[in-house]
């Protein structure tokens, strides 16, 4: 019954760190430079899950892997902006993250509900053990 | 020893078995609702009706031959050891799902249903189980409370 409860944690995990993601690409979404100041904008950012325990062997889910989205960066026409294209076909056009707003709001609100799930089945688990350990009151 | 008698009846130990299911299928589903935003996760399940089925012909076999015994056998998902454990092997639920096309075929309504239905289940074992203790405490006061 109590590795029941590392099951569920292991998703509740993986469901924050997905939402952690989506929080980076939504405070990121207008970000048209690097940490360290070079004139590249953020790419998206994503999660894939797989089946396993977070640590070697046994049930549960983990985050397989953080990968970056390679789609086109969006052009923005601004050139007063001190990112805009100097040359080029795209001069005076200002390169925006991949991000969609929308497509976050709505993965945000997936991993919620998923994380909801989650906590639903800890609070059943709990109930169930300390129904278990009656036996003995 | 007498009190072997007492506590290894047939109905204490069909009540273990059902809380013994429960948990191990409270297990299975957790991992299914865990796994609900996984690529390629296939749930598994293990079947109450087969386990129910089971206990059943169990019941009957062990009353025919008198034994206080019971052995489930013969079933996909569920069986016993020698020494009385439950062991139960979740199979793949093989239903596709044209709906999702990364492979999935997790409904959470009906996981959290199941989840529900099962608790109720352990709930119900747990607590005949703990009436029966309750009646053996009281014959061995030799009153009530």
């Amino acid at each position: 019954m109590i590795d029941t409860l590392d099951i569920t944690s292991s998703a509740l995990v993986a469901q924050r760190t997905r939402l952690n993601v989506i929080a980076g690409n939504i405070a990121n979404a207008f970000t048209t430079a690097q940490e360290d100041g070079t004139v590249r904008p953020y790419r998206r950012r994503g999660v894939t899950f797989a089946p396993g325990a977070p640590a070697g062997t046994g049930p549960g889910v983990h985050v397989a892997e953080i990968w970056e989205d390679p789609s086109e960066f969006e052009l923005r026409y601004d050139p007063g902006h001190p990112h805009a294209l100097r040359e080029g076909p795209w001069a005076g056009y200002v390169q925006y993250p991949n991000v969609n707003l929308t497509m976050e709001y709505v993965d945000a609100i997936e991993a919620a509900r998923a994380y909801e799930a989650n906590l639903a089945l800890m609070s059943v688990t709990k109930t169930m053990t300390r129904e278990a350990l009656q036996l003995f009151a | 020893m007498w009190i072997e008698r007492l506590t290894g009846s047939r109905l204490i130990h069909a009540l273990e078995l059902t809380a013994q299911f429960a948990e191990q299928r409270h297990r299975v589903l957790a991992e299914n609702v865990a796994n609900i935003d996984t690529p390629d996760y296939h749930t598994r399940r293990l079947d109450a009706t087969e386990f129910e089925a089971a206990l059943r012909q169990a019941l009957q076999q062990a009353g025919r031959s008198g034994t206080e015994r019971l052995e489930l056998r013969g079933k996909a998902q569920v069986s016993t050891t020698p020494d009385g454990r439950l062991v139960a092997r979740p199979a793949v639920e093989p239903a596709p799902n044209i709906l999702f096309h990364d492979g999935r075929n997790a409904l959470l309504e009906e996981l959290m249903t199941d989840v529900q239905e099962n608790a109720l289940r352990y709930s119900l074992a747990t607590r005949l189980l703990r009436s029966r203790f309750e009646a053996l405490l009281t014959a061995i006061r030799g009153r009530l409370r």
